[in-house]
């Protein structure tokens, strides 16, 4: 028999982690600095979100 | 707020959007901007616009150049279609990424003779994606049970088809957790044609016209909020519940699952054990959650390795942190939430990596029988939840499936049948009832399991239960019998067949019987009338125009 040992994780976001992710993520996608986004993915965001007005506020 | 609360709490599946969609669906700068043109050719419109009803489709491979979909001038009646994996060849302000088309452009795509020109025109069947260059696919069996209608009658002519077609890569990762925005972003779409399209109908009519839409989504997983709480269940609840000034009641279906029988839930209550068995040679990860009933304390786990003292996982508040071995590798990821706010959930979420990962130098979990101790929990006790690790038919995929062990559960008798629901003689943790797919707990979605063509009626074994013993609302016949699973039905190719199982089968037959029967003028406004009306029209399922054959539109006519 061996022994695991326990390493405590920094909080994601200090003061404020969002309770309702989805942790398996994490595991599943690259790292991603969320702060900087090409505009490629800008404009998917947009694009989402006007698909959303479309939807729901035409 | 729900919708755009997905898009927050999905932001790194965004952030990976170049690694989940193939590259060419990013619209590249400089493609040029699509004409917001008309849904459907004239001649396709339903010709009685008061009893339309819209069907729509959210699967994968989708082949909306069957003539399964379209008229009997061999016009499409797919209104909108929007290929999330296509190369972006024009661009529209609401589309992120892949390719939206409207009937007259596949109309315009479609070469007489040639039922791939549209495909190919698409770069759908050639290298980069063969998604329809093969003769069988998911969507392809889905789309035609939902809306695939005799192109020889203009029955269909009723019902036109709004659909989305996935992204592979969101479809082969096994826990179904990637595919999630996608989903949502798909019933978004769904909604914003729906809507145009019925404005549309209604200009053409010089009235207001308000059609109904049934909405097929045959995919499931099978952790997450089990009460109706998870984002996709309540954005689809929301959207039954609401009235829209130019379209009629929406109403979603989706399959209960198949994975009643696979150990994949269990109950405990504080002090209780069970095993977890991970599978060797598995290359992805595996996923077990632990669920709190509402505003109790959160749950304390004591867990152990194959061969490892058990270690008490030190969280007492929301956080996360990782189990390691002597020599320092990850051997587990831990994380503990309180979901929904301050009275919501306790939520620990247990995940180890592969045991055989791809790179042999990431972290890899040992396979053998893993001990779970639920040391303390609320009054209620805790749910348990595997993840899924399990794939659309058709697609690649590695994953093994991890189990959950008590020795006093038996998945089959000792003749061999499966057991149908629990037994709480047994005493066993594991749990048949609730095993019906996360995604369908709301509380408006309509849940279909699947059953068996003969004997009539008969539940198939796999079908996922929900937390009563009902295999849904209502069921349809997926099996031909216990002893010949599957059912036949259309692939890609016009003429082509294949054999398919599932309550992802079960679900389209009753969006089929659902569009028709509201096109026939009942009345359904929830699931409890549907449940009454479907048991009185029972033995008037739809026929499927496969069956008995059906004319292509390039046929020659018979002498």
């Amino acid at each position: 028999m061996t022994v695991m040992h326990w390493r405590p994780a920094p909080p994601r976001t200090p003061g404020q982690p969002d309770q309702d992710r989805w942790p398996l993520l994490d595991d599943l996608l690259p790292a991603h600095d969320l702060a900087v986004a090409d505009p490629a993915l800008q404009a998917a965001q947009q694009a989402l979100r006007a698909l959303i007005d479309a939807a729901f506020a035409p | 707020m729900i919708a755009g609360r997905t898009l927050d709490l999905f932001a790194p599946v965004l952030m990976s959007l170049p690694q989940l969609v193939s590259p060419r669906a990013i619209p590249a700068p400089g493609t040029p901007l699509a004409e917001d043109g008309p849904f459907l050719a004239p001649a396709a419109h339903p010709d009685d616009p008061d009893r339309a009803v819209l069907v729509a489709v959210i699967d994968h491979a989708i082949p909306f150049a069957h003539p399964l979909l379209t008229t009997s001038a061999g016009l499409s009646r797919v209104a909108a279609i929007w290929l999330m994996d296509a190369g972006a060849q024009s661009r529209r302000p609401d589309i992120a990424f892949g390719q939206e088309l409207r009937g007259p452009q596949i109309d315009a795509l479609c070469r007489p003779g040639d039922p791939e020109a549209a495909y190919r025109a698409l770069g759908l069947t050639g290298p980069g994606d063969m998604s329809m260059a093969r003769h069988a696919t998911h969507g392809a069996a889905v789309a035609a049970l939902a809306a695939g209608h005799d192109p020889g009658g203009d029955a269909g002519r009723a019902h036109p088809v709004l659909a989305v077609s996935l992204p592979r890569a969101a479809l082969t990762e096994t826990s179904g957790s990637i595919a999630a925005l996608f989903i949502q972003a798909a019933v978004i779409f769904v909604i914003a044609r729906a809507r145009a399209l019925a404005r549309q109908m209604s200009q053409r009519a010089g009235r207001r016209i308000l059609p109904p839409l049934v909405v097929n989504l045959s995919l499931g997983i099978t952790a997450g909020s089990d009460d109706g709480g998870a984002l996709m269940t309540r954005l689809q609840d929301a959207i039954s519940a609401s009235t829209e000034p130019d379209l009629g009641q929406v109403h979603f279906v989706l399959p209960t699952g198949n994975h009643r029988q696979d150990c994949l839930r269990a109950h405990l209550a504080a002090g209780q054990r069970i095993g977890w068995t991970i599978p060797p040679a598995d290359p992805t990860p595996n996923a077990v959650e632990i669920w709190g009933a509402p505003g109790e304390c959160l749950p304390r786990l004591r867990i152990a390795a194959p061969q490892t003292v058990p270690v008490a996982v030190p969280l007492d508040r929301p956080g996360e942190g990782q189990l390691l071995d002597a020599n320092g590798h990850r051997l587990a990821r831990i994380v503990l939430q309180r979901r929904g706010g301050a009275s919501g959930r306790g939520c620990l979420t247990v995940i180890l990596p592969p045991t055989l990962p791809v790179d042999m130098a990431a972290p890899a979990a040992p396979a053998g029988l893993w001990q779970l101790h639920l040391d303390e929990a609320g009054p209620s006790g805790c749910d348990l939840f595997v993840h899924r690790d399990d794939r659309l038919s058709g697609l690649p995929g590695q994953g093994r499936q991890s189990r959950l062990h008590d020795p006093r559960h038996a998945r089959q008798t000792e003749d061999g049948r499966w057991p149908l629901a629990d037994d709480p003689a047994t005493g066993s943790l594991i749990r048949r009832n609730g095993t019906a797919s996360v995604y369908a707990r709301g509380a408006r979605q309509i849940r279909v399991g699947a059953a068996c063509a003969s004997p009539e009626g008969r539940v198939s074994a796999y079908t996922g239960l929900l937390p009563d013993g009902a295999p849904g609302d209502v069921t349809a016949p997926a099996d031909a019998s216990p002893a010949r699973p599957g059912m036949l039905v259309p692939g890609v190719a016009p003429a082509s067949r294949q054999r398919l199982s599932g309550t992802s089968l079960a679900a389209p037959q009753v969006t089929r019987w659902l569009a028709m029967a509201l096109t026939d003028g009942a009345h359904i406004p929830d699931r409890q009338t549907l449940r009454a009306e479907y048991a009185r029209r029972a033995s008037t399922l739809p026929d499927l125009p496969w069956r008995d054959g059906f004319r292509h539109p390039d046929a020659a006519a018979p002498p």
